[in-house]
């Protein structure tokens, strides 16, 4: 059963009076215990489609179309008073910035407490408790003495496990990661990641984990979506997506990925498309070697290649 | 070491801050037409190193010695001549240029430091040239830096730095900010441009792919000392210190597949950057108590090839 | 900031027609003080009484069709006094405040980047200039070379000097290690052209924000000054003197010789403060 579906979602954002489409008809569908991995670079919209469904838009931004359905119902008619009851309880996010997310005038024992007073009721003991509970979940040598801690005194890997913390204190059926491990050392990554699919395992929660590091979501996700221009072009599972990657794009940037060939670097070729161009047409086109004419003209529809593999590519309209 | 092939040599370089030392007595040397990859995380001082060799920083001690001449004690008026010769690309190409000129403005201001370069026929033509070796059109020259993309302003930028045909040019993350997709745009083109010039690159970096493909030689840091040097197929096929294993490990680069998983715990602390012995003890799955205690210093494992952990052999 | 003001083609009017409704507040401030500017300067040439012209029969007298704000006690016409006398505040406070900002500014941005010595001895002066009570200070100034324009500008000068130093000395610390600064350190640029090319302009944001709050600050203090009797000498229509003049015939219930001067002061520094505090968001949201 579909825990969030997100239906041929539409986004736009006014920029210097300027109109810019940010999602063009973006269709994702998360079930229970699903680890799903979305995938994008610059420009591909990854963050816009999250922070939609939790409805936490930059000021400028429209929505055109689509729907958000969360458990039968549309979040995007939600108010914002239902949205508060809604976000750290039943869906959680994990920021990029770690040391940003947090307050910095308060310890981070008095951050995760609030999270379960707000959500879960009262009792400021059984608050602490939960806390110290989950903090010693998170992998805090002494729960007990770090929920006195503030942010800056812990190291960029504890802030970002205290993150971790708030988001899962209220066992959220939905938990988005966006770029937890982006800006820490490369061998604390490793780290995070495995302590937040530790964390979940066995429980009844949903994992998005969006990134640019294509190895990364692998590792850590069942299933990926690849964004590209704010249209999604390929879903399928992590295994598949390395081995038989079937969109050009896609096939790009496991090329990327994978293949040093001697002293030379893969890369494709060209640039993302800005944001005020409107595209008619497939979005990837300009940078594809194997376009073509249709590909100019036509935006390509979403085909299941087999199951659980799907490609938005002309190539395979037959 | 070939005294007349190097370009430049640092000896004992030591910077220091309030609190950090982020340079700690480190030496290394550039050839003529090499380059030299300089690898490290956060904090590892790897970055400050760059700034000094541009004299963006003071170094407290040691030297710094240019084709024979030492420039670390210059004052600015004489340091002038080598700033045409040493030159820096930066980590977020955006914020290299000035918001409110055009590329063309920027590029311009460096054209001072050529001295070929006095007649504006001279330096259209000069632009001109560097533009078409990059890739670049010539409509960037008019744009201002925030309506390019990241690889259109780090190429403008490379532009900026041949300019002034430098002999050296430090590489700050070059592709960090850049997309995964388009790094190697950047990475090949300065392939090419040392095959053309024959310029040396000290390329600093914590992306083991890049480096792998671009330097010849590698030098690993951690928390302001050199914890491994060797040439680049060594060091990828052949590593021995713990901490370049544990970074080939979280790359998925290493070769050893049943390497033991986690060969690192932890993170770097304020205690750890004080200690006396190895800096990586804390962390490190192999240390033992001689670790903690004693001064490590870099022996020659092999031929060519250093290592800062008196247990490298062994594991 | 700078740049997109340039893009919107460097014309205030152009600017507000455009983005009025993104910046509300913004438009309507620059509207009101555009609308004062061009009331003091034709200002001379409205249909009005002269605004030194006495009329002995007819002092003290209350608003009335004749006179629309009444007259002093030398029958001078107040309305007229009032108009005129935004030329000389606004003037004197634009000028000067100019003046100190442009020099305040230099010195600031040398000694951020400089350091050193330098930064300390313009921090030590700035230090003591602030520290000096302006009334005391105006006082000084009046004794060694009387009251009069001269004298409200010098004061006003040396006031934002420091004020302005400091605050661009700060955004210069900080702009020292942007990539583009060091840059152009590296292609040997000198250290004034670094200052005046690459620092300056990228503090100017902050300084255009400062610049009408100071106004403002300016109008006060010349309207204290010449309270004091320290400033502009009668019969110059200036704000602060005539609210003085007024003060007398207040409990005899003749308010309006202070009250109209009085509004009109607070209401162009209102104007002045508004502006400084719009801008300070605008380009807060630009950045």
């Amino acid at each position: 059963m579909a825990l969030l579906k997100i239906e041929d979602l539409k986004l736009d954002i006014e920029n210097s009076n300027q109109n810019s489409h940010i999602l063009h008809g973006v269709n994702l569908l998360i079930n229970k215990r699903d680890r799903l991995g979305l995938v994008g670079e610059s420009g591909s919209g990854k963050t816009m489609t999250m922070r939609t469904v939790i409805q936490l838009l930059p000021k400028k931004t429209k929505i055109i179309s689509g729907k958000v359905i969360y458990q039968n119902q549309n979040l995007l008619q939600k108010t914002e008073e239902e949205m508060e009851k809604i976000r750290g309880r039943e869906i959680s996010v994990i920021f990029q910035d770690a040391t940003s997310a947090l307050n910095p005038v308060y310890p981070i024992g008095k951050q995760i407490s609030d999270i379960y007073l707000r959500h879960k009721g009262r009792d400021k003991k059984k608050a602490l408790e939960e806390t110290v509970n989950i903090l010693r979940r998170v992998g805090f040598p002494k729960p007990s003495e770090s929920v006195k801690a503030f942010p800056h005194e812990l190291s960029g890997g504890m802030c970002q496990r205290a993150i971790i913390a708030m988001a899962l204190m209220c066992s959220p059926k939905l938990l988005i990661a966006d770029e937890p491990t982006t800006g820490l050392d490369v061998t604390i990554q490793n780290q995070v990641i495995d302590l937040i699919l530790d964390v979940i395992k066995g429980k009844d929660v949903a994992f998005v984990f969006i990134s640019h590091d294509i190895g990364m979501v692998t590792k850590a996700c069942s299933k990926v979506a690849v964004m590209y221009a704010g249209h999604i072009v390929e879903t399928c599972t992590a295994q598949r997506i390395l081995k038989k990657p079937l969109h050009p794009y896609t096939k790009g940037l496991v090329r990327c990925y994978k293949t040093i060939i001697g002293k030379r670097m893969v890369y494709i070729r060209g640039s993302a498309p800005e944001l005020i161009k409107t595209i008619s047409g497939c979005p990837f086109e300009p940078r594809c070697d194997v376009a073509m004419d249709i590909c100019k003209r036509q935006k390509p529809k979403s085909i299941q290649v087999e199951k659980e593999h799907w490609v938005t590519c002309h190539k395979w309209n037959n | 070491m070939n005294q007349n092939n190097n370009i430049i040599q640092l000896i004992d370089v030591k910077k220091e801050f309030p609190k950090i030392v982020a340079v700690n007595n480190v030496s290394l040397c550039i050839k003529s037409n090499e380059t030299l990859g300089l690898v490290g995380e956060s904090g590892c001082g790897k970055s400050t190193l760059g700034k000094c060799i541009l004299k963006l920083l003071k170094i407290d001690s040691g030297k710094i010695i240019y084709r024979g001449n030492p420039i670390h004690n210059l004052p600015e008026a004489l340091f002038r001549p080598y700033r045409k010769r040493i030159q820096m690309l930066f980590q977020n190409p955006l914020t290299s240029f000035n918001p409110f000129y055009s590329i063309q403005a920027s590029i311009n201001e460096f054209c001072n430091l050529n001295d070929d370069l006095k007649e504006k026929g001279e330096i259209i033509k000069k632009i001109k040239y560097e533009m078409n070796r990059v890739g670049l059109s010539q409509r960037i020259l008019t744009s201002k830096p925030n309506e390019l993309s990241g690889g259109q302003l780090q190429r403008a930028a490379l532009v900026r730095t041949l300019i002034v045909e430098p002999e050296l040019v430090v590489l700050d993350e070059p592709t960090s900010s850049l997309d995964m997709s388009i790094r190697g745009q950047i990475i090949n083109l300065l392939q090419d441009i040392q095959e053309q010039l024959k310029v040396s690159y000290l390329i600093i970096s914590h992306n083991l792919r890049v480096i792998k493909t671009i330097a010849h030689r590698v030098l690993v840091m951690y928390l302001g000392e050199i914890v491994e040097e060797t040439t680049t197929k060594k060091l990828f096929n052949k590593p021995f210190h713990p901490y370049t294993r544990a970074l080939l490990e979280a790359a998925l680069l290493n070769i050893n597949e049943n390497e033991t998983k986690d060969i690192l715990k932890g993170e770097v602390t304020q205690t750890s950057r004080n200690l006396i012995g190895c800096k990586l003890a804390p962390r490190c799955q192999y240390s033992k108590k001689r670790c903690f205690q004693q001064k490590q210093e870099l022996e020659e494992i092999e031929k060519d090839h250093l290592v800062r952990c008196w247990r490298a052999k062994e594991i | 900031m700078y740049y997109s003001l340039k893009k919107r083609g460097n014309n205030i009017l152009r600017f507000v027609l455009i983005n009025y409704k993104s910046h509300l507040k913004l438009s309507f401030v620059i509207i009101l003080l555009v609308l004062i500017s061009i009331l003091a300067i034709i200002a001379p040439f409205l249909p009005i009484d002269e605004p030194t012209k006495t009329d002995m029969f007819n002092t003290n007298a209350p608003p009335s069709y004749e006179h629309w704000f009444g007259t002093d006690e030398n029958g001078m016409d107040v309305f007229s006094r009032t108009i005129n006398a935004a030329r000389y505040d606004l003037v004197i406070a634009i000028t000067a405040v100019l003046i100190g900002s442009i020099i305040g500014t230099i010195l600031g941005a040398t000694a951020g980047y400089i350091g050193g010595l330098f930064e300390n001895i313009i921090e030590r002066f700035a230090e003591m200039i602030q520290g000096f009570p302006y009334i005391l200070f105006g006082m000084l100034i009046y004794m060694m070379i009387g009251g009069g324009e001269a004298a409200l500008i010098i004061v006003v000068i040396v006031y934002n000097l420091p004020f302005y130093a400091k605050l661009v000395r700060s955004e210069v610390k900080s702009l020292k290690n942007v990539p583009f600064v060091q840059a152009a350190i590296c292609a040997g640029i000198k250290p004034y052209m670094i200052v005046f090319r690459h620092l300056i302009p990228n503090a100017l944001p902050a300084i255009f924000g400062q610049f009408p709050l100071s106004a403002a600050s300016a109008i006060r203090f010349i309207a204290a000054l010449s309270f004091l009797g320290l400033g502009l000498p009668p019969p110059t229509p200036e704000w602060g003197s005539m609210i003085q003049i007024g003060a007398n015939s207040i409990i005899f219930g003749k308010w309006w010789v202070s009250g109209f001067p009085g509004l009109a002061l607070f209401f162009v520094v209102w104007v002045l403060n508004s502006l400084g505090m719009s801008l300070q968001v605008y380009f807060g949201k630009e950045s």
